[in-house]
């Protein structure tokens, strides 16, 4: 079965005014299951918008999207079952409470038992080199602590698609480092990973296949790993080509 | 963690609006299901406590209630109308639990998107309206601190504990009203969300109530055309009933208006799952909570 299947997937946001602006534009997308995916695009590329859509919170204005085979306006309870997200980096969590407490909190939105929380909680802090403060409110946390815990909490449903946006952002090169190696070790558990970034070094490192997305559209689908030093090449062709094309909207 | 296998496709009917989780696999029973979606309130339950410990934000109105007590007792004693102390005493108690709730309540839904914890809620498989209604029952449970605050004001003012002649009539009305405030609070935030000019009344909103609510002066004294809408106000219905369950004359029809503060807040419920309904649909429509 396909992890993520969008047909003509369209989005438009109304801008100030009366204008639209097409984040989507009819992409059509096909990405396997277990296997690590990289979306990679500049900023306002659709990404995240992507990435909403998928996991259920935004709607598309035309087209469909599939999740492990399940569409995500008709059947979004079903969708909500399957994934995991982790979005917005260090933000998302409740400061106030413990790293324990917050992934408690998560496990009881989906559903887990009282048992299962316990052993699911203890069992993401060690993963995560997180269980020394796992009694320690998340104000007190490094931003890339608080990255980790977030990472946790996309993992407490034991989601056979795991959503990240942007996950990496900000991280210091050690904990990146060890990021990826917890990537790969969840592909190895069989899941598939949908990943953003505009970091190449990262897309390389870790992907299966490379989707790489601009203005809403998809300018090339790499089904097979990148080798080292190949995507730099493509990604500045295939966008320094964009750039020429048409004149881009800076988007900070 | 688990290594997975591929889980095979559910084949039931899938409602994407049904207001059920459905917890992974196997498929439960229904005493299982209930006993999910109670797990869902008392979770959000604790979240908000503990995202409230050590917040005083959210505590503000409670500040006012032995300022308010103080006047409001002197008042009466001064005019000589010790019988009228519980009046006195419930007043500021009923408004603490109003405004506290009502402006925790109205920031639920924005602060949850300004934390990015709001996406998560909705991509999770549990009801938002569950969790929503666990953190405004914390909220307006805790807002009873306003009772015992008021009390203790006013037995320290008039020098002996201020009676609750009918105690188990006076917790009963109590029960029923903060299930009610719950229900309506839960309207009012949604309403802060889809209605942003409502935000800007906000504080000026809780005085009306105050009046139609009966807080201080009984509804029934009130002239008639306020007296009417008063009675659609859950608020009114309970201050009657608390201030006679402290008056030591039996309490009529105590069944009935229990009832009647029930089904005014079963109203707010049905009106503030509408809204929400309403709220989370423009939330994925238009990807913001406010209009563009
Ligand atoms: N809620 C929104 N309202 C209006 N425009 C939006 C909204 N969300 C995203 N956009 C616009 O859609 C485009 C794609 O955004 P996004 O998906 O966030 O890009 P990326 O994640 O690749 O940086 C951008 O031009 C952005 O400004
Ligand atoms: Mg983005």
């Amino acid at each position: 079965m396909n992890a993520l299947h969008a047909n003509s997937l369209t989005r438009a946001f109304a801008t100030r005014g009366s204008g639209t602006r097409v984040a989507l534009d009819s992409v059509n997308l096909t990405l396997p299951e277990g296997r690590v995916h990289a979306l990679l695009g500049p900023n306002g590329a659709g990404k995240t918008t992507l990435c909403r859509i998928a996991s259920t919170v935004l709607l598309p204005t035309s087209g469909t999207a599939h999740i492990l085979g399940h569409d995500v306006v008709t059947e979004a309870r079903a969708v909500r079952r399957l994934i995991g997200i982790v979005f917005g980096g260090d933000r998302g969590l409740y400061d106030r409470l413990t790293a324990q407490e917050n992934l408690q909190f998560w496990c009881s939105m989906h559903g887990l038992k009282r048992r299962e929380t316990k052993v699911r909680t203890s069992e993401l802090l060690e993963r995560l080199g997180l269980a020394p403060r796992r009694a320690d409110r998340v104000e007190t946390f490094s931003r890339g602590m608080k990255q980790r815990l977030h990472l946790a909490r996309g993992l407490v449903s034991d989601p056979e698609l795991l959503i990240l946006d942007e996950p990496t952002v900000g991280m210091d090169p050690i904990s990146a480092r060890e990021f990826r190696h917890l990537i790969t070790g969840l592909r190895d558990e069989g899941r598939t990973v949908l990943l953003t970034t505009h970091d190449l070094a990262e897309a390389e490192a870790l992907a299966e296949t490379v989707t790489m997305i601009d203005q809403g559209t998809i300018l090339r689908h790499v089904d097979s790993p990148p080798e080292a030093g190949t995507l730099e090449p493509l990604y500045f062709d295939l966008l320094g080509r964009v750039e020429d094309g048409t004149a881009r909207g800076m988007d900070l | 963690m688990s290594a997975r296998a591929p889980e095979p496709a559910s084949d039931r009917p899938l409602d994407p609006e049904s207001p059920v989780a459905e917890p992974k696999s196997p498929i439960p029973g229904a005493g299982e299901r209930i006993r999910a979606l109670l797990f869902v309130v008392v979770a959000s339950f604790c979240l908000q406590l503990r995202q409230m410990r050590g917040n005083a934000d959210w505590m503000m109105p409670l500040i006012t209630t032995p300022l308010l007590t103080i006047v409001f007792v002197t008042i009466f004693l001064h005019a000589g109308r010790l019988e009228l102390v519980s009046y006195a005493v419930l007043a500021p108690a009923m408004m603490a639990m109003w405004s506290t709730s009502l402006m925790s309540a109205g920031e639920l839904i924005s602060s949850e998107r300004e934390n990015g914890s709001l996406e998560g809620l909705i991509a999770a498989p549990a009801p938002f309206g569950l969790v929503l209604f666990g953190r405004i029952a914390a909220v307006t449970t805790l807002s009873l601190a306003g009772f015992a605050e008021a009390w203790v004001t006013g037995s320290l003012l008039i020098g002996e504990p201020v009676p609750i002649a009918q105690p188990w009539h006076f917790s009963a009305a109590v029960l029923v009203t903060v299930l009610a405030m719950t229900c309506w609070a839960g309207v009012m935030s949604s309403l802060f969300v889809l209605a942003r000019s409502a935000r800007i009344f906000q504080n000026s909103l809780s005085y009306p109530f105050f009046v139609l609510g009966g807080v201080l002066v009984p509804v029934s004294m009130l002239p008639v055309w306020v007296e009417v809408p008063s009675r659609l106000v859950f608020l009114s219905w309970s201050s009657d009933l608390l201030r006679d369950s402290m008056a030591p004359v039996a309490v009529d029809d105590l069944l009935l208006r229990l009832g009647t503060i029930t089904l005014l807040g079963l109203i707010g419920l049905g009106l503030s799952l509408f809204l929400l309904d309403r709220t989370l649909k423009r939330v994925r429509t238009t990807g913001r909570l406010t209009h563009a």
